[in-house]
């Protein structure tokens, strides 16, 4: 998979674990094209978090589900994680999400699981977890509850959580397999200052620990320091940032 | 990318899976009993209607069970009992020689225009000849008060003949006989027994052979219309067929109790068309169902779109999602038939009791059942999966 090498700003040789470059996207819209994503190029190291900023409406969330393979793209090349998604098969997108975290702006919770078992179906998806067993899968779970702070809730249905701990359950779930890429819509809009910052602690901690990329869309200022980058989309146009 | 799995392996995995499916029907109990209620009605309609067609069928069969033997032999162009289809008596002799054959007795059987008294109306009447000393049909009623016989012109009636026969029972039951005609010749009715009714005539008698040859002047003295055939204890019935097709005259031919049973059954079901309208009966249940499990499937799969589209985006592929709905279809189908067979048990039980009408459950009617259950859930959950399958996850974000 040739992927080209790029010097990083901190003058790291690695593949980018995204690669975007001329990516247009339009809507079809009651028989209307709506373009929303114009020529964007954009690359992403191991390791590296970049948060992306803009307007409501400017076209972020559908960036982001791109570049997770949750919607095929049309036209321009998309590289994640070494595989071409322009025009790609269903299998190919239903592999590359399964080493994806994806924290989305409602939590969307399963409100017939406890939080613990939310969590491990983001375990349960991965076979080599699946063969270790349940007890080492609720172990691991519950790690994660714990790390963001839900550890004593762990058995409480969705229904009786706070929109916050919702969120931070997602996010456990989206963190438990160890995702190589992590896209993140607004991960700490419900979340009070503390807790916003323990994720976005949690977030730098497997960047640095497992070299994950992470995309993260946010418009809470109180995070912005802890990206690497900081990018700008308007009107579907990307703006590199500080 | 995943190597080819093994059964075991991927057994195992499946039991190591959060049972999603099990957790959402079970989420909510008060809307899982309102599901359960909803297919068994259907099962329960679908076990009504074929309880009442195969009981109408059934039915049919309740002369020859009576029949006093193992073996039946009949004219070789028998198609039921009633036709008045004649063959010698000699015939019947022949099996005596057969090894394991016991004994022989023949039946005479005819049908006649009985007379209402009362409106002066004619019904058809079939009528059983057995000889006294040894009867071709096994009649408790008769064994207990054989002397009711002796007169030449008189009859037992079958307490479950059609009522336009008129007030029969009560008369016999009050005076001890009810005098009457049938195609003119005088009957008198000094006795009661009860069988039941076949398609073939409102009423049924029995007489002896000697008074059955004076309703029917026409008939050659020697003219049967079946033969029962005993056999000793033991003898297996269709060896003894066997023998006796490999010398019998193609004029007669010998069946068995229960071949004879089935082809009256399917006699009639040709040439009746309860069978469509009980048919129709059992699609307008399936069709209940089916509509019962699609609404809640449905309304499942559109309550939970979101939820669904983030099993899709957390890496679940289409045949897990789709594989949720149709295993809550199957969970709904299981759970639904034990309750609407013990509810069937109880309405078959009613029924055989109201209509004197054959209604049995058979282990071949449930397991009927259970493959119609099985087959209209997964079909209807199949349809409810349609939004499911082209659910995209990044539509509902
Ligand atoms: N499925 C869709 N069909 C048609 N138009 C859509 C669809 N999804 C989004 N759009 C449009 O695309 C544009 C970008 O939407 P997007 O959700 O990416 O914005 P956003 O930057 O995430 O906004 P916000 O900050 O409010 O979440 C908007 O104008 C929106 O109306
Ligand atoms: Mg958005």
């Amino acid at each position: 998979m040739g992927a080209p090498l790029v010097a990083t700003p901190d003058g790291r040789a690695e593949a980018p674990l995204i690669e975007v470059s001329h990516l247009d996207h339009a809507f079809e819209d009651a028989g209307q094209r709506k373009p929303v994503l114009h020529d964007i190029c954009l690359s992403v190291f191991p390791g590296e978090i970049v948060i992306l900023t803009g307007p409501s409406g400017s076209g972020k969330t559908t960036l982001l589900t791109m570049l997770g393979g949750l919607r095929a793209a049309q036209s321009g090349s998309l590289r994640i994680l070494g595989s071409e998604l322009l025009q790609a098969q269903k299998s190919t997108l239903t592999a590359l999400r399964r080493q994806v975290g994806f924290i989305f702006q409602a939590h969307n919770l399963l409100p017939y699981l406890t939080a613990l078992a939310n969590v491990r179906l983001g375990l349960e998806v991965q076979t080599a977890w699946l063969d270790q067993g349940q007890p080492a899968m609720d172990a691991c779970a519950l790690a994660l509850l714990e790390q963001v702070g839900l550890g004593a809730r762990s058995g409480a249905y969705p229904a009786n959580l706070s929109g916050g701990q919702k969120q931070r359950v997602a996010i456990a779930r989206a963190l438990v397999a160890r995702p190589r890429l992590l896209l993140a819509d607004e991960p700490t809009a419900a979340l009070d200052k503390e807790s916003g910052r323990d994720v976005v602690d949690l977030f730098r901690h497997l960047a640095d620990d497992t070299q994950a990329s992470i995309v993260m869309v946010t418009h809470d200022n109180k995070i912005l320091d802890s990206a690497d980058r900081i990018v700008h989309l308007d009107d579907g146009r990307l703006v590199e940032g500080s | 990318m995943t190597p080819p799995l093994g059964l075991p392996l991927t057994l195992s995995r499946v039991f190591r899976r959060t049972p999603l499916a099990w957790r959402q029907v079970t989420h909510r109990p008060m809307r899982l009993v309102a599901a359960i209620a909803g297919v068994s009605f259907a099962n329960v309609l679908v076990f009504f209607q074929l309880g009442l067609s195969g009981g109408l069928y059934d039915s049919q069969k309740r002369p020859i069970q009576r029949i006093n033997g193992e073996l039946v032999m009949v004219s070789g162009r028998y198609l039921y009992l009633g036709e008045q289809l004649n063959f010698q008596r000699a015939r019947l002799s022949q099996a005596l020689g057969v090894e394991g054959v016991r004994a022989v007795t023949p039946l005479y059987i005819g049908l006649s225009e009985w007379l209402n008294r009362d409106n002066h109306q004619q019904k058809q009447a079939l009528i059983f000849g057995v000889t006294p000393e040894n009867p071709g049909l096994r009649i408790p009623e008769i064994d207990r008060q054989p002397q009711l016989l002796q007169r030449s012109d008189s009859l037992f009636f079958d307490t479950r003949s059609k009522k336009n026969a008129g007030p029969v029972v009560e008369i016999v039951k009050q005076q001890g006989s009810y005098d009457t005609e049938l195609r003119g010749v005088r009957a008198v009715v000094t006795g009661l027994f009860t069988m039941g009714v076949t398609f073939a005539a409102d009423i049924n008698l029995i007489t002896s052979s000697t008074n059955f040859k004076n309703y029917f002047p026409d008939q050659h003295s020697d003219d049967i219309q079946m033969g029962v055939i005993q056999l000793e204890p033991g003898v297996n019935p269709l060896q003894v067929k066997a023998t006796l097709d490999s010398f019998l005259d193609p004029s007669v031919k010998v069946m068995t109790i229960p071949q004879l049973a089935d082809t009256e059954v399917k006699y009639w079901r040709r040439n009746t068309s309860f069978g469509i309208i009980f048919g129709l009966g059992v699609l307008v249940g399936l069709a209940v169902g089916c509509i019962i499990v699609y609404q809640i499937l449905y309304s499942d799969v559109s309550d939970h779109l979101p939820e669904y589209a983030t099993l899709k985006a957390i890496g679940y592929d289409d045949g897990f999602v789709v594989g949720i709905i149709l295993q809550e279809a199957l969970i709904l189908a299981v759970l639904a038939f034990w309750p609407s067979l013990l509810l069937s048990l109880g309405l078959y039980g009613f029924l055989a009791s109201s209509t004197s009408l054959m209604v049995q459950m058979t282990t071949q009617r449930a397991a009927l059942v259970f493959l119609f259950t099985l087959a209209m859930c997964s079909g209807s959950g199949w349809l409810a999966t349609g939004k499911l399958r082209q659910l995209d996850p990044a539509d509902i974000f």
